[in-house]
């Protein structure tokens, strides 16, 4: 069976604890702590340290899924985890102060993933903000990454079937990259 | 430096106690209280560096930790022990509360004294959070 070490990167609120518990087909394993920066983000808990679910694409394929911690103070984690992976799934929450700058900021800090592997966005939150656009997001890679490929969807982190949507056109991105470079 | 976003009541409380440790166990290298997300609120010595890494990194440990006692069914994650070639790192949580006491010893003191200093610190630490003198909300 092919496996797979997907991360699920982003800034804090953009749905990644959800989004992994949505996908996975085991109970997923969450490091949440009270967030005692409600003034920055307004949410209940946040992740310190990792998010782990698996989830099977048919019967050959195997996603591993590691979520990270959005905020910056815990890199080290990103460090740790990026060098494992080999496909990076992208949250934005669209109605942050400045999504597109997040963008950019998570796909620079990951991008190694995208050179050995693959990448796809997933706009959060685009029912409370729709801009920027999905095409808004893609014309900004493509003009900071020119060449780079990454395709751009809105989610809703509760909708399965559209992560697990994703998640397919990511598992063929890597495929595809594996095949193309004899690994 | 200690984050503004705890109250001065914790933040004299967290220095007391971890000021207590150095003095009960001069092997003591460093000790910081930390909220469960990773913030410093007091720390000894008081005039050491810090750019809060330790205390994101300390919160990071717990919660792996203590996902791993869940995973396992193996009851709460009491106490952590990172023993290295040259000192051994003690976290504790205190009592049920989003707060943890990380603690890192020279090596020319006993694993058992290490323990116990940690845990009279957190105990005292809990004893003031139950008694109201110390809280923990964001503001």
């Amino acid at each position: 069976m092919a496996e797979h070490v997907i991360l699920v990167v982003g800034p804090m609120g953009a749905g990644k604890t959800t989004a992994i518990a949505t996908m996975s087909d085991i109970e997923t394993v969450k490091t949440e702590a009270v967030n005692t920066e409600r003034n920055v983000v307004d949410k209940a808990t946040t992740t310190v340290a990792l998010d782990y679910g698996e989830i099977s694409l048919g019967p050959s394929e195997k996603i591993r899924l590691y979520g990270v911690p959005g905020q910056k103070r815990f890199d080290f984690m990103w460090q740790i985890l990026k060098a494992r992976a080999v496909g990076m799934l992208v949250l934005v929450k669209n109605d942050a102060q400045d999504p597109k700058a997040d963008l950019l900021r998570f796909f620079e800090e990951f991008k190694e993933i995208h050179d050995r592997g693959g990448v796809v966005v997933g706009v959060t939150h685009s029912d409370v903000q729709p801009f920027p656009s999905t095409i808004d997001y893609q014309r900004l890679l493509a003009e900071h990454y020119p060449g780079a490929v990454a395709p751009v969807f809105t989610i809703d982190p509760r909708n399965r079937d559209q992560l697990v949507t994703m998640l397919s056109v990511l598992a063929a991105s890597v495929d595809s990259r594996a095949m193309f470079s004899g690994r | 430096m200690p984050q503004a976003r705890f109250n001065d009541a914790l933040i004299a409380k967290g220095q007391e106690v971890l000021d207590a440790m150095r003095f009960a166990s001069p092997a003591l290298v460093q000790a910081v209280l930390l909220s469960d997300d990773g913030f410093e609120v007091a720390r000894t010595p008081r005039m050491s560096e810090s750019d809060g890494r330790f205390a994101s990194m300390a919160s990071s440990v717990q919660a792996l930790s203590e996902a791993v006692v869940h995973e396992l069914r193996s009851g709460t994650g009491d106490e952590m022990i990172i023993q290295a070639s040259q000192g051994v790192v003690i976290q504790a949580r205190v009592g049920t509360r989003p707060a943890v006491v990380s603690a890192l010893f020279g090596t020319d003191e006993s694993l058992g004294k290490c323990l116990v200093v940690t845990r009279r610190a957190t105990a005292t630490l809990e004893e003031a959070f139950a008694s109201g003198a110390v809280s923990i909300e964001p503001f």
